[in-house]
């Protein structure tokens, strides 16, 4: 038996230093392109009641995690965002705030298999954009997953756009040939699975026309760039897939306009893992990463389960694999190292910590020592810690600095080290916001 | 260019894959018998890799391999996230349920059977969802014939190909569940980024399979 005091749950992580601060810091920077994008962020709750999900075509039951509150309600970690975000649009808003843009960050939950190095715990960061249904909304939200990879450090990715109509379109046409509904949903089924040979199969055991059979021959036909729509097209004559078809072009056509039409490919094969989208759907791939580092699309009766009519376009990005594809290509910036550690003896104390606050005006990271021990003891902890330098305080004006670069020490006055004026202006520096802030206190009496 | 890796399962399915792939210009240096594990053809950018049949759908599912052959065995029972593209038509067989044939009866109305397999979740999948039978699976690792012969189980879900192990053991075959053959996988990233290179490889391919 293992010690479960010793470690995190199946699929669960820590996050430590090094990786943490680099997700903070990608976080931070998607959210603030959001923001400049109009978005404004969102946070909802860990929890939810099982009903937020229940029924919307999102994660399934068997894949959340579930327990119950002491009132006998049952409670699930939410396993997607859209869901709370679309609860909060139909609660806190009205129609007259229309285009809602919403962005959020979180962690989302998903009970998936064992040892198949899967997560159950994962970062989503994305953007909803509710009450709109046109093809500008959905470029919009393109555009801007294209511009949250760019910000990472990625070049080389791709985004595929598809419609999920396109299959409402062909089942349509097999129908025409005898192919009952059930059927269709198997076809269905195969194609969401991968398995192009088996649904090849099941369309071959009806007397289809070549122009659909085809299609089934040559499954992946359904990817490519434009010249694969019109080959489609050429192929088969219905309103459906022609609508389908034009919808993508509009937005391809929209993308250009946005100057990002580069990064676009088109993939009529693509069917939601989710079962929410109603249109038009993507996801971004990029070399290295074998899974999709971002998906959305658009879910248009997602919020009627909530008791409005309201079309909505969305999608999030998954952090740990968008960082995997920064670390990849070594586009993960080192975190800022502290540089420098301050020690005093009990003479210098003052000096010293006023000094590191100086310091840290100035934008340099400062550590105040905590160990109480001799000089050596000091020049070893900042070594291990991999700081250039260390200041000692004998007193409020003799100091020793140890440049741990070189190794050289130096004994001085704290005058010789920052120069009289700057000391002075870091002093005056202090009191002056000091005094502003009296000052304000004052006028407000 | 960047490389094409291609995970190829041990034994007797990598040499005939090799000869498919020959026959549409892929020429490569895989050798029998050898210890290596990675073979490289600089000219074309790919790269080759033996191993366990069980794994392959896992190196595609998570593109450490952009193709790779496997078994429609393996695929059920692993279900992994790829694409299954091409039907190879080699490694040929069955999956069967097979027993001794007193155990006829018992598939039928009978709620605790017991099934011994290597396939745990092809045994599920038949028995719960075609049939809607409720029976216990219990997971071997190899020899599956001896479960019904030791008194293990009832019957076995095993892959069958001429059928001369279960005769030499006593057991016949008491229902099919499907037949299988090795397919061409693909991760689904690798399709898109590297489109044109695989549609071209699977286009060449279909021409040669039979």
């Amino acid at each position: 038996m293992k010690d479960n005091k010793l470690h995190t749950p199946m699929g669960m992580r820590d996050f430590l230093t090094g990786f943490c601060g680099a997700k903070l810091e990608i976080q931070e920077q998607l959210s603030k392109i959001f923001y400049q994008y109009g978005y404004s962020p969102i946070e909802c709750p860990t929890m939810e009641y099982l009903e937020v999900f229940e029924g919307t075509g999102s994660v399934s039951p068997q894949q959340m995690f579930c327990t119950q509150d002491r009132d006998g309600e049952t409670l699930v970690m939410r396993s997607d965002i859209t869901p709370q975000a679309v609860r909060v649009a139909v609660t806190s808003f009205d129609e007259t705030d229309y285009p809602l843009r919403f962005s959020y960050t979180g962690n989302v939950f998903r009970n998936n298999e064992s040892d198949q190095g899967k997560l159950r715990e994962y970062t989503h960061c994305g953007v909803e954009l509710i009450g709109v249904n046109s093809r500008e909304a959905d470029a919009e939200v393109v555009a801007l997953a294209i511009r949250s990879l760019l910000a990472a450090g990625l070049s080389d990715f791709r985004i595929d756009i598809g419609q999920v109509q396109f299959f409402e379109g062909l089942f349509e046409e097999l129908m025409r040939f005898g192919m009952d509904t059930r059927s269709c949903q198997k076809i269905q089924n195969y194609i969401i699975q991968g398995d192009f040979i088996s649904a090849q199969r099941q369309a071959e055991k009806y007397a289809l026309p070549e122009n659909l059979r085809t299609i089934f021959q040559e499954l992946p036909i359904l990817i490519g760039g434009k010249d694969m729509l019109s080959k489609v097209s050429s192929l088969i004559d219905n309103q459906k897939i022609n609508a389908s078809i034009n919808d993508l072009l509009e937005i391809y056509n929209i993308l250009k306009d946005h100057r990002l039409s580069c990064y676009i490919n088109f993939d009529l094969s693509m069917l939601g893992h989710l079962d929410y989208y109603t249109g038009f759907i993507f996801r971004g791939y990029t070399h290295g990463i074998g899974f999709s580092l971002l998906g959305g699309g658009r879910y248009d009766k997602l919020i009627s389960k909530f008791g409005k009519e309201c079309p909505s376009v969305g999608f999030s990005i998954k952090i740990f694999d968008l960082l995997s594809a920064m670390q990849n290509l070594d586009k993960i910036r080192p975190q800022p190292r502290i540089e420098t550690l301050v020690a005093y003896g009990r003479e210098g104390r003052m000096r010293a910590l006023t000094t590191a606050d100086a310091l840290r005006a100035q934008g340099i990271g400062v550590e105040n020592s905590l160990i109480d021990a001799k000089l050596d003891v000091q020049i070893q902890y900042a070594k291990r810690k991999n700081m250039s330098g260390i200041i000692y305080f004998f007193d409020s004006e003799n100091i020793r600095l140890i440049d741990l670069i070189d190794g050289q020490q130096a004994d001085m006055t704290i005058q010789d080290l920052l120069g009289e004026d700057k000391e002075e202006a870091a002093c005056r520096g202090q009191a002056s916001s000091f005094r502003t802030q009296q000052s304000e206190e004052k006028e407000e009496v | 260019m960047r490389y094409l890796t291609f995970a190829l399962p041990k034994g007797r399915l990598a040499v005939q894959t090799m000869e498919l792939l020959n026959a549409i210009g892929i020429t490569s240096i895989l050798e029998e018998n050898s210890r290596k594990l990675i073979y490289i053809n600089e000219e074309l950018k790919l790269k080759f890799f033996l191993s366990k049949a069980q794994d392959v759908p896992t190196y595609v599912e998570y593109g450490a391999a952009d193709i790779g052959v496997s078994g429609k065995d393996t695929l059920l029972e692993e279900k992994r996230h790829i694409y299954e593209v091409l039907d190879l038509g080699l490694g040929i067989c069955r999956v069967v349920v097979a027993g001794p044939p007193e155990a006829k009866e018992k598939l039928y109305n009978n709620n605790d059977l017991r099934v011994a397999t290597k396939y745990p979740n092809i045994a599920k999948d038949f028995f719960y969802q075609k049939k809607h039978q409720t029976v216990e699976i219990i997971k071997l690792n190899g020899s599956v014939e001896l479960g019904p012969i030791v008194g293990l189980s009832d019957v076995i879900v095993d892959i069958v190909e001429s059928g001369s192990t279960l005769k030499a053991n006593g057991l016949v075959v008491l229902e099919e569940i499907r037949p299988i053959s090795a397919i061409l996988v693909v991760n689904r990233v690798s399709m898109k980024t590297e489109y044109e290179r695989i549609v071209d490889m699977i286009t060449k391919l279909r021409k040669v399979v039979i």
